[in-house]
């Protein structure tokens, strides 16, 4: 005689993956102070430093347009985005149905 | 290519002028070759080894205040050690610097000059002829005069408006010229060198070095202040000197001061550095405290009698600290403001003449140093007949507290108000002229001729508009901001990149790990039924019965939702359009000044510094 049973198993302990999270955000950060490095330059260039005029003017306002659309990427957001899909999948992964095939035991017989 | 360049007058001039800013060694050197490419349109491409004072503990020993920067220098087999002397940088400097070389006191800094260039010397591990050269400016060209005629510290010395040497301040640094001097004209205590007519003393230096080995260069404003009081301080000027009428609209000041008397000269130049001093902490009221050594804000609360004796009941401490410091500071004060009162039409009048101030501030200082010297003398009157200090017991007696009342009325409301009328005069802004006459800025736009000026450290091209407007560019800002904005964009995308490898690394191939390890998990499982069945407990779950096997339902997805492509992609954008940016710029800037050939070859020398 035999039957079948199911179990919902964790195959593998969780894990917290929030770590990834802080360590590709210091490098988005590094990528921001580049940013911030080249309005601070281009500030002190042509604010700073009394350029006036046409050509001052229209790279203050590109820079001044960059520095929006940088900030629109919303990159940190992004980031915990990212990571949480990661983990969510990894950690259900782990979760696996099994099937228990059970047979009379041989002892009995 | 040589080193020539580096001593070509704007080259070295704004080399020195750049001391003042007191880089980190990286930064000066960004900056030296900066300005070699800016003045000579060439990329300085040899070595450029940096070693400040702040690093010489010799130097730092002696505290005296010098600072200073050696940049060893070499190229096509050619090495010399320059070394820069900082000048004067504020209120207290001129106050120790300037006072000493003028009274013949202070030899600390000329003696830290050498001390330093020997360290360098050793801190670089160079041979003793290698060639020095001095670069100074004011008080930094004085230092550099006096060691180098003394010492033979240097083979060649560059000066810009510099303090020059002062005969009284030898005597205490050279022996050899003291013994000299004592000789020439029979003194027998050192305290009646002072004596000797300031005139005789001057030739007598001036032919006693004469055959020094050091070449001096100098350039000097004929404007500049310093060179106004040079002959009459009895300095000795060296060297081929450059005169240049850096301020054509007006005459010099130097033939004000020959028509100003010496005490006079002496008293306005005391209360400057005074006023300077407090100028740099702000306001009337510090102006005010600096000149009367006391607090203002102590005499707020008086308004009577009754609060001054209440002040001296209660406050005693304060009230004492404040009749003490106006004892001491208003009979000094007082003097210097009469010599000032006496010759005020002389003074304002021929500062008017020479276009240094309006006719309208000649007359109210005219005025307001007659009321200065008014309410002071009222004041200290007043203070001396009603409060006695017993300078044994360290007490201090008060006797007509109404009058002291009066008297610091005065103080609080008609001096202070005379300073503000001056202040708000303008008087010291149309003076700034004068200062602004010993800048190195002022220098390089006097030699500086076409469409090129410059503006502080800074290097600017004007050219006319289509309007006829005049359109000035900061080259030195442009050239700066395409060298770094390119050196920014390489960091921005080697940020990019980190980030991309780290998206790669802790994401895709991590989920692939984790997958990994899944399936051999499913392997095991399935492969060792039993055993996996006793450590869950499911082997004997039913009675008679046994697990057989076990079979993984498997679902194992692949990565989903979870990367920063188009993040990324904008990002490189980004860095694209950042160098476009750039280069429009770049080309906006030729384009407005075609007629400059060097100009493209700048911008594209630039990013190699």
């Amino acid at each position: 005689m035999e039957f079948t049973d199911y179990e919902m198993t964790q195959i593998i302990p969780k894990d917290d993956h929030s770590h990834k999270i802080r360590m590709l955000k210091n490098l988005a950060d590094d990528i921001q102070s580049q940013d911030e490095r080249f309005y601070t330059l281009v500030k002190s260039a042509i604010e700073g430093e009394g350029q006036k005029g046409k050509i001052a003017g229209q790279m203050g306002v590109a820079t001044m347009l960059r520095k929006q659309k940088e900030q629109d990427l919303y990159l940190a957001l992004k980031i915990i985005q990212v990571v949480g899909n990661f983990s969510e999948q990894v950690e259900s992964n782990k979760q696996q149905k099994i099937v228990i095939r059970y047979k009379e035991s041989a002892k009995i017989k | 290519m040589s080193l020539d360049k580096i001593t070509s007058s704007n080259v070295w001039m704004r080399l020195t002028n750049t001391e003042y800013d007191n880089l980190k060694p990286d930064e000066l050197e960004v900056k030296f070759k900066s300005i070699y490419l800016e003045e000579t349109g060439e990329l300085f491409e040899g070595e450029v080894k940096i070693y400040h004072s702040s690093d010489s503990k010799n130097t730092a020993n002696l505290e005296s205040g010098y600072d200073g920067t050696s940049l060893l220098i070499s190229e096509g087999g050619e090495e010399k050690l320059y070394v820069i002397n900082q000048g004067s940088v504020d209120g207290a400097d001129w106050r120790e610097n300037i006072k000493g070389p003028f009274a013949g006191k202070s030899t600390k800094q000329a003696e830290a000059t050498k001390v330093f260039v020997d360290d360098s010397k050793n801190h670089f591990g160079i041979e003793d002829d290698t060639e020095v050269v001095s670069f100074g400016h004011s008080l930094g060209n004085h230092n550099s005069t006096i060691t180098g005629i003394v010492d033979d510290t240097f083979d060649e010395i560059y000066g810009v408006n510099g303090l020059q040497l002062p005969p009284l301040e030898v005597y205490d640094y050279d022996p050899t010229f003291f013994e000299a001097v004592n000789q020439h004209f029979g003194i027998k205590n050192p305290d009646d060198v002072t004596k000797i007519p300031s005139n005789k003393l001057a030739e007598f230096t001036k032919d006693y070095y004469k055959d020094s080995p050091v070449k001096i260069h100098q350039k000097i404003s004929t404007d500049d202040p310093l060179f106004a009081v040079t002959e009459k301080a009895g300095l000795v000027t060296f060297g081929d000197v450059e005169m240049i009428d850096t301020n054509p609209e007006v005459d010099g000041i130097k033939n004000l001061v020959d028509d100003i008397p010496d005490d006079v000269i002496a008293s306005f130049r005391d209360l400057a550095i005074d006023y300077s001093v407090a100028d740099n902490n702000g306001g009337v009221n510090e102006v005010a405290s600096q000149l009367l050594g006391v607090k203002l804000e102590y005499l707020e609360g008086i308004k009577g009698g009754m609060d001054v004796l209440q002040w001296y009941a209660f406050d005693h401490d304060e009230f004492d600290e404040t009749i003490k410091s106006l004892k001491d500071n208003l009979p000094p004060l007082l003097e210097k403001v009469s010599v000032i009162t006496q010759n005020a039409d002389t003074i304002f009048g021929r500062l008017y003449e020479e276009g240094y101030i309006t006719e309208d501030q000649k007359n109210i200082m005219i005025k307001e140093v007659a009321n200065l010297e008014k309410d002071l003398s009222e004041a200290y009157a007043a203070i001396y007949e009603n409060a006695d200090i017993n300078e044994n017991l360290n007490e201090l007696s008060l006797y007509g507290d109404y009058r002291l009342y009066k008297a610091f009325q005065k103080l609080k409301g008609s001096f202070t108000g005379s300073i503000e009328n001056i202040l708000n005069s303008g008087i010291l802004e149309s003076l700034e002229s004068i200062k602004g006459s010993h800048s190195i800025e002022e220098m390089l736009n006097a030699l500086t001729g076409g469409n090129k000026s410059y503006s502080g450290k800074d290097l600017i091209y004007t050219t006319t508009g289509a309007g006829g407007e005049p359109i000035e560019v900061n080259m030195s800002a442009a050239l700066r901001l395409y060298r770094e904005g390119a050196l920014i964009f390489e960091d921005k995308m080697s940020a990019i990149a980190k980030l991309e490898k780290a998206v790669h690394e802790e994401i895709q191939l991590a989920f692939k790990e984790e997958r990994k390890k899944v399936f051999d998990e499913i392997y095991h499982i399935e492969s060792n039924p039993k055993g996996y069945a006793y450590s869950r407990g499911w082997m004997h779950r039913y009675p008679l019965y046994e697990v057989e096997s076990l079979n993984v339902m498997d679902n194992v997805y692949p990565l989903e939702r979870a990367d920063l492509d188009e993040q990324v992609y904008e990002m490189k954008s980004s860095v694209d359009s950042g160098y476009k940016l750039i280069e429009d710029y770049r080309k906006a800037v030729e384009d407005l000044f075609a007629e400059e050939e060097k100009l493209s070859q700048m911008f594209d020398l630039v990013r190699g510094i």
